[in-house]
């Protein structure tokens, strides 16, 4: 220790300095039953110690920085103390509690619960069971917040290039706004409950890495009703829905519809580009006393364009055409919509309904961080889209189409996008979202 | 805001309001000094503690960063000084820091050794592995070797041999060299053969579940590196410190289990110039997750630096990318500047073309390298309060590196090529050279600062004053440094003693005599033509209060360097003048 004090500067070490060399660790070295008294010691010296203060001592800075200092106590309780307690819940390594273990234990039993934020229009967050302990075989079943319900079973049969779905389903959506048809109806909604089964078969056939076809058949029956959980406005009381058909009538219909991708996107240097295409129809045939036919058309085109390392432009058009073959025409609920993160932010969702729908969208990225091993990016976006509705996409004229606005930031691992959060707005209010799945 | 609760702040409030709010400091010789290896008092034997890093991260990232930008003590230009200095504006031993190189310069092979005692893990012998981190970033496993000492082993990424570990163990040895307690890091190759598994070794899975530890288990950590040629294995093997580990430290606050810890850290010295000296070397993961406390006999937490692996050219699993350094790895005000100006605002690094220098070396770059802006890849509540002050002591101990130095340690790095070495060691000398421009013009570096004795011998044919005037003789770091030279640069003095109402001015390029060698500087302080104040000075040499002597450098191009005050006092025997103490 005295050598150690020599090589020191002479002028910084003091005579205590000599004196904490002697005495302090030569006592620490003697045996346990001395400890205590080495550790009174030790405690005498340092309370006999002069030396500069530990914190800085108050000033006229500290005075006049007390305001803020009460301004920030409960910004930094709200925006750190309490986020990073819970992050630090979240993420500790610890053993798992018991309702983890619980969790992992009916999981590799072959039962998972599962938290969705959606199963259906307007369904606000779920739970789902989904059973998976005899896989190819499934069975989900989900129950939201607003009383929506999804119920299915199947068969998933995968193949290097070719998949195979066969399911069997009852979904009851409980509170579905309906705002009338056409693009001038007013922000007033009503809603409805539609419950409806559904057995379908579809398979799907990949030759190519750019392309993919899929082909399905089905059978559905569909019954209107008043909303549940809600003492909102339904759709009887705010439309009568007598000329809404499919409002009052059991529907049942045998449908075939198909679809084609051709996916010329890539990833690199941590951004999507290409361009991505899908056209998709289908024919819905009434049986079983349902006087209606029908079929659709829809048409997706998305592309990626990078601007630099960081920024990069997100567009997608979108067309929906939907038209009737003969009978009573198209059910409400099998309108082309528009509204909603699918087609306009601002907008909530099927805000707008008609025969056919187009939208635009167009999304500036910009990489706002990424985590040093390239694995975890956030995004801040702008977001704008126009869309409308009509009777014909042919008779759309300017005043149908409808701006809307957002703003927003993504959290992506990779190619993985892990959830968005945004803010949209259009002639009609603000809406906030919060979603782990996005169209762009 | 700046991390107290409100509670303090009042409390701050009414101390002020009682203390008088404008009553300035004591002049330093005048002030209580810190003693030298007070911390290493015994203490009862601490509880070990992991803290959580979630939350942690938060706060120093966002609380701390917005706290700091928006601080009124930044505003006004008014920063908090380092408390634990000396009245040289120097540190004492401690259990934080211990000044080698610049106390007494190294012997390159003394820089090679490093703080290390043997050469190695002791591969004679079975290396009983005793348990492993099969997962996670940067996986490893800690062996046992024949002797009975123990290492933390980990590996180079594949694709990438050396590069972890030859920057581990070179910042280990420059860390080690500059006085900061750091383990011993050893550069390592064994073959596989050599590996057992020690009796009831387990390892932790993911639902920590402890579980045998088999071989095969721990070898699957080998297929994550290459091999070298001749099959065996390189890795860096970082030897368990003495005295039971404690957890982390941390870069703010105290540690409330530890009474020796008496300065809160973001106010310490040896921890704000530690900014420096990672900026050196890019230890862009300089912050608590690699810090330890060890309860080393006879009985006291002595604080270390570990893990060197995310310094140099290595990012620890890949080359260091050009935001390293320049950005925080979650940085809310540059984030906020890309947000506001919807991507406008850009930084050198978002379109810099870059390479690795080699895979062994990664990326490490001297030319843009801006000593006053580079940045960690957290915010360090030490690191954001460096003052000039500090920046410059930590840019003496970098400058005490010399060329042959830096070259020793870069040996102890074992890399696998003369152009590696030799490429790694240029850059190194260009960034010293970099810090040491930047912060020796951020103040007046002038140090070994007396009054010469006997003027006549030391300055040759100089002329001493005639009393009350003196000869103040200094060693000038700059031009040391070769940052100007004798012709370049003037003095420029003002003494003032209060008291006594004496202020005398002068200035001149200075003498060519003083302490030492390397750039000896002497300046002749004499009184005005007429002789005002030189009866008050006299008058009042019995007085306790020391004389002002503020020293200012001005270069040839007119720029004047922040003036550093010198305190004088009369020396007990009344032979005149003697250097009380100083601070830049």
């Amino acid at each position: 220790m005295r050598a150690l004090i020599r090589s020191a500067r002479g002028r910084s070490v003091g005579a205590l300095s000599l004196l904490l060399a002697l005495a302090g660790p030569a006592r620490a070295q003697e045996g346990p039953g001395e400890r205590d008294e080495a550790l009174a010691t030790a405690d005498s010296i340092r309370a006999a110690l002069v030396r500069p203060p530990g914190e800085p001592p108050a000033d006229w800075v500290d005075v006049a920085e007390v305001p803020l200092q009460v301004i920030g106590f409960p910004l930094r309780l709200a925006f750190v103390a309490l986020p990073g307690w819970l992050a630090t819940q979240i993420t500790a390594p610890r053993p798992p509690g018991p309702l983890v273990r619980a969790y992992r234990a009916v999981d590799a039993w072959g039962v998972r619960p599962t938290i969705r934020t959606s199963i259906g229009p307007r369904s606000a967050a779920a739970v789902e069971l989904q059973v998976h302990r005899w896989e190819p075989f499934y069975a989900h079943s989900a129950l939201s917040r607003r009383g929506s319900q999804r119920h299915r079973a199947g068969v998933l049969l995968s193949g290097r290039r070719s998949t195979f779905t066969a399911e069997a389903r009852w979904q009851r959506d409980a509170q579905v706004p309906f705002y009338g048809i056409g693009p001038d109806t007013e922000r007033d909604r009503g809603l409805y409950r539609r419950d409806y089964w559904d057995v379908r078969a579809r398979g799907g056939f990949r030759p190519s890495r750019t392309w993919s076809f899929d082909l399905g058949a089905g059978f559905e029956e569909n019954r209107i009703g008043d909303p549940i959980w809600t003492d909102d406005t339904t759709l009887e009381e705010r439309f009568g829905a007598s000329g809404l058909y499919g409002a009052r009538e059991r529907t049942r219909y045998l449908r075939l519809d198909g679809g084609a991708t051709l996916d010329l996107t890539g990833w690199k240097d941590f951004q999507d580009r290409g361009a991505w295409f899908r056209a998709q129809g289908g024919v819905y045939r009434g049986v079983g006393g349902t006087d209606s036919d029908f079929h659709f058309l829809t048409g997706i085109a998305q592309g990626y364009l990078p601007l630099n390392g960081r920024q990069q432009l997100a567009l997608r058009g979108l067309a929906s055409i939907v038209r009737a073959d003969g009978g009573e025409g198209v059910p409400f609920f099998h309108l082309s919509k528009l509204g909603g993160p699918e087609t306009a932010l601002g907008y909530p969702s099927s805000r707008f309904n008609d025969n056919d729908m187009i939208a635009l969208q167009a999304e500036w990225r910009y990489e706002v961080w990424r985590d040093i091993h390239n694995l975890v990016r956030s995004e801040f976006f702008l977001y704008f889209a126009e869309g409308a509705v009509g009777r014909r996409l042919d008779e759309v004229g300017s005043g149908d189409w409808r701006p809307s606005y957002g703003v927003g930031g993504r959290l992506a691992a990779r190619e993985r996008l892990l959830g968005v959060a945004f803010v949209g707005w259009s002639g009609e209010g603000v809406h906030l979202g919060l979603r782990g799945a996005w169209p762009l | 805001m700046n991390g107290r609760p409100v509670a303090a702040g009042l409390l701050a409030l009414a101390s002020a309001v009682l203390a008088g709010c404008g009553a300035p400091r004591a002049p330093l010789p005048l002030r209580p000094e810190p003693v030298a290896w007070a911390d290493t008092l015994p203490i009862a034997e601490p509880e070990s503690r992991e803290p959580l890093e979630a939350g942690k991260i938060l706060d120093d990232a966002l609380a701390g960063e917005v706290s700091r930008v928006i601080s009124l003590r930044r505003l006004v230009g008014e920063p908090h000084e380092a408390l634990n200095v000396t009245r040289f504006d120097d540190v004492v031993p401690s259990a934080w820091y211990e000044a080698r190189n610049t106390v007494r310069p190294m012997t390159p092979e003394e820089l090679f050794r490093g703080p290390t005692t043997s050469a190695g893990p002791d591969t004679t012998g079975p290396l009983e592995i005793v348990s492993a981190k099969v997962q996670g970033i940067s996986p490893g496993f800690n062996v046992r070797d024949r002797r009975g000492d123990r290492y933390v082993v980990k590996f180079d990424p594949k694709g990438f041999l050396h590069l972890s570990s030859a920057a581990g163990v070179i910042s280990n040895r420059l860390l080690h060299a500059a006085g900061w307690h750091v383990p011993e890091d050893y550069v390592f190759v064994f073959s596989r053969e050599k590996l057992v598994v020690a009796e009831g070794a387990t390892v932790q899975g993911e639902d920590f579940e402890e579980r045998p530890l088999t071989l095969d288990l721990a070898l699957d950590v080998l297929a994550l590196t290459d091999s070298l040629p001749d099959g065996r294995y390189l890795a860096v093997a970082s030897k368990f410190v003495p005295g039971p580990p404690k957890g982390p430290f941390f870069f703010d606050g105290t540690r409330e289990d530890d009474p020796n810890d008496y300065y809160a850290h973001q106010h310490r010295r040896d921890l704000r110039g530690l900014y420096v000296m990672s900026s050196w070397i890019n230890h862009v993961d300089m912050r608590w997750m690699n810090t330890m406390d060890a309860y080393v006999a006879p009985g006291y937490l002595r604080h270390y630096l570990i893990d060197f692996a995310a310094s140099l050219g290595s990012g620890t699993i890949r080359p260091h990318e050009p935001r390293e350094g320049l950005e925080y790895n979650v940085d809310f005000w540059a984030s906020m500047a890309r947000v506001a100006t919807l991507g406008f605002y850009e930084v050198g690094w978002e379109n810099r073309a870059w390479a690795v220098i080699d895979p062994s070396v990664g990326w490490l770059e001297a030319e843009e390298f801006d000593p006053g802006r580079w940045k960690a890849n957290w915010p360090n509540a030490a690191f954001s309060r460096v003052t000039a002050r500090d920046g410059y002591w930590g840019a003496k101990i970098v400058g005490s590196f010399t060329d042959e130095q830096i070259r020793a340690a870069v040996r102890a790095g074992r890399l696998p090529t003369a152009f590696a070495a030799d490429t790694l060691a240029r850059v190194l000398m260009a960034r010293r050279d970099r810090i040491v421009e930047h912060w020796y013009r951020k103040v007046t570096p002038l140090e070994r600062i007396e009054v010469v004795a006997s003027p006549t011998a030391a300055c040759g044919d100089a002329s001493p004053p005639a009393s009350p005037g003196f000869l103040l003789g200094f060693e000038d770091l700059g031009r040391g440094a070769g940052l100007w030279g004798p012709d370049a640069v003037s003095y420029r003095w003002e003494l003032e003693h209060d008291a006594a109402g004496v202020s005398w001015r002068g200035g001149g390029p200075g003498l060519d005599c003083g302490p030492g060698e390397g750039a000896p500087r002497g300046l002749a302080i004499v009184p005005p033509a007429d002789g005002t104040g030189v009866r008050e000075i006299r008058g009042r040499r019995g007085e306790p209060d020391p004389v002002t002597l503020r020293v200012a450098i001005e270069l040839a191009d007119g720029t004047r360097l922040r003036p550093m005050t010198i305190w004088l006092r009369w020396g007990p025997d009344g032979a005149g003048y003697t250097v009380a103490g100083w601070e830049h």
